[in-house]
């Protein structure tokens, strides 16, 4: 490990890599701090900048790009009470009291703080296990892959379908279909190519991201908000930050908190589909249950303990979420299957084979992560200020220079005018399903893991000879799927009654 | 059965999926693969009926009452971007990457309300210059500048 860890140190502490960590946690706090904009638009719009790069400082720099967006949207909700991401709501519950307090600059201090604790214990837990869990998954077979991949596929839909699982497996099916256009790798013959020479090689993962995402987004602020009104923060709540500085009482108050949020975060984050959000809300929850009495009801009102706990949580989640895409090669969330896309662009192959044939890589994302919540807490707090202003950069400005940057981005690599077409069609496609409440994450998802499973499935069948019995014979495969019907049936069921009820009503 | 949002994308996804569904039949299979279980053909029906299923029981559903939403939509606004971003993909080549990124640019503020001919003017053109510079200069990536009548190359 001694070993990893000194690769890891050589390779981060490249100046390249240090360059790209330092513009990457800061890009994506600009990005992550705009409402709307989360982490997987941040690294979807820096793709094409990454695609440039070795592959190792390429990841360095996503990496940062998704910690420095949940530290971004942790400071548009404390200021502006306009969480950039899901996972961050958690954090405007006593947040943006705070602020409303004056004490903004405080509350930022806090969730930097527990940020960079999260993050640092999460990483610790990373190093620990992830080569672990990276060994024992040599035993792992095309049929535990294959098994494995449905489990991750169920269980982001079970979770990102926000009580909508049915409609989030569809978008995962979705997505598995969009995966199956252009040539198929095992069998060399079209499929849904409708003669086009430009979707032979099929449909590109990055045109795909920006499209539902950076772009979407940018067409739903236009579509949401009129040509007058186009001004992301108000001139009235434009107000002084206030002292950034933490009593050491407060410290004393927030350390055990950080301590158990920052565990519980890292322990969800390992599981694939529940992520950043379930942690933060989860942590937020305990810590409002196991406050004492005379502390209870200051939670929602500005408690420093109500926003350290979902700041912790949200970051060591973040951090755990990267043991099943380093070591099993199977995304936990849809920001981590967008960097699962990157490296596969980049010719590497997540999984443990990543551990022994790309040493470089698995610890350089390690160690850059305490790198980069050292960034995040020594370069962008102090920043904060500075970077806040791009909340007064009115939307009629921005939102047309996200839409540029999203074609441009996609157009640089492959200089094809008929991807800008297709992506303006996806584009469009997902506004209208995101306006009829779909979700996106399982259907990219879907679209990342679709030419994996095809692939382990097409594999397994053909060393068990044609024959389908590995799914039910092998003790492996047959637990995880096992695993991923109870993840799929449990909430579908409560999906049935629920809407059962609802109807009765 | 009322027509809720779920239903409506579910009906919608159906037509996808079914369309899918016929297009698969058009894959061609090689003789090699004529006795396999797993043929290219494969997985794209399995995910046709898994598609078509999983529309279905949105359709058939018992839907949940919408929560009738006050947030108007600004469909025209919407609209004219997606026509604009449409157009920057068929001029960025014949008009170049400066001249097809500052009318995209200029058009794109003005649609959202912005007024001040300077910011129209020099916002647009400071950016397509800066990133064109950034592009050929710093990162050694060329984008034909100008209209494509100016290139010398044959």
């Amino acid at each position: 490990m001694l070993d990893g860890i000194l690769l890891g140190l050589d390779t981060a502490f490249s100046a390249q890599a240090i360059v790209f960590l330092v513009g990457g946690c800061l890009a994506g706090t600009l990005i992550g701090m705009l409402p709307g904009l989360g982490p997987m638009t941040a690294i979807a719009l820096m793709i094409p900048i990454a695609s440039t790069l070795e592959p190792a400082t390429g990841i360095i720099m996503m990496a940062a790009v998704y910690y420095g967006a949940i530290f971004g949207g942790s400071t548009s909700s404390i200021l502006i009470n306009a969480p950039g991401v899901a996972s961050t709501v958690a954090s405007s519950f006593d947040g943006y009291p705070l602020s409303q307090q004056g004490h903004a600059g405080k509350a930022l201090a806090i969730a930097a703080g527990a940020s960079f604790c999260g993050g640092i214990i999460g990483a610790i837990l990373l190093m620990l296990g992830a080569p672990v869990l990276a060994q024992a998954s040599l035993l792992f077979q095309s049929s535990d892959y294959f098994a494995l991949m449905v489990l991750g596929l169920v269980s982001v839909a079970a979770f990102a379908g926000n009580g909508g699982l049915i409609k989030a497996l569809l978008m995962t099916t979705i997505g598995l279909m969009l995966s199956t256009v252009g040539t198929s790798q095992a069998q060399g013959v079209e499929r849904f190519t409708l003669g086009s020479i430009d979707l032979i090689d099929g449909i590109s993962f990055l045109l795909l991201v920006m499209a539902t995402f950076a772009l979407a987004e940018a067409l739903l602020a236009v579509l949401r908000t009129p040509a007058s009104g186009l001004q992301i923060v108000e001139q009235s709540k434009r107000k002084s930050l206030g002292s950034m500085r933490i009593t050491k009482q407060e410290v004393r108050d927030i350390s055990p908190t950080v301590a158990r949020s920052s565990v519980l975060g890292f322990i969800i984050g390992l599981l694939p589909g529940a992520g950043a959000t379930v942690a933060s809300f989860l942590a937020y929850a305990s810590e409002q249950r196991m406050a004492p009495r005379k502390q209870s009801p200051a939670f929602g009102e500005g408690a420093p303990r109500g926003l350290a706990a979902p700041e912790a949580a949200n970051n060591a989640a973040a951090t755990g979420s990267f043991v099943p895409l380093l070591t099993l090669g199977i995304p936990g969330s849809g920001t981590t299957a967008i960097l699962l896309g990157a490296l596969i662009a980049y010719g590497i192959q997540p999984g443990p084979m990543l551990f022994i044939n790309e040493p470089a890589v698995f610890w350089a994302v390690i160690v850059s992560m305490w790198l980069g919540n050292v960034v995040l807490l020594v370069l962008n707090l102090p920043l904060i200020p500075y970077i806040a202003r791009i909340l007064m950069v009115p939307g009629r400005l921005l939102l047309p220079l996200i839409m540029f940057f999203s074609i441009i981005g996609v157009y640089l690599v492959s200089f094809n005018t008929f991807d800008i077409q297709l992506m303006v069609l996806f584009a469009v496609a997902a506004v209208g399903l995101r306006l009829l409440n779909f979700p996106m994450a399982p259907m990219i998802l879907g679209f990342i893991l679709g030419g994996l499973m095809e692939e382990n499935l097409g594999r397994a069948l053909l060393i068990y000879d044609n024959n389908w019995s590995f799914l039910w014979t092998r003790p492996l495969t047959f637990g995880i799927l096992l695993l991923a019907a109870v993840a799929l049936f449990v909430p579908l069921l409560r999906t049935l009654v629920n809407r059962k009820k609802g109807s009765d009503q | 059965m009322t027509f809720n949002p779920d239903r409506a994308g579910g009906c919608i996804l159906l037509v996808f999926c079914c369309a899918y569904g016929v297009l698969a039949l058009d894959i061609p299979t090689t003789t090699t693969q004529m006795g396999s279980a797993f043929t290219a053909r494969t997985m794209p029906f399995a995910l046709a009926v898994a598609g078509i299923g999983l529309s279905l029981l949105l359709i058939l559903m018992p839907g949940r009452t919408p929560a009738k939403s006050r947030m108007p939509v600004y469909w025209l606004q919407g609209a004219a971007f997606i026509v604009l971003m449409s157009a920057y993909g068929l001029t960025i080549r014949p008009f170049g990457f400066l001249l097809a990124t500052i009318t995209f640019l200029t058009i794109g503020f003005w649609l959202l309300g912005e007024r001040k001919v300077i910011t129209l003017i020099t916002v647009p053109a400071i950016i397509a210059m800066l990133f064109w510079f950034l592009l050929s200069e710093l990162l050694g990536v060329y984008i034909a500048p100008g209209p494509a009548i100016w290139s010398t190359h044959v």
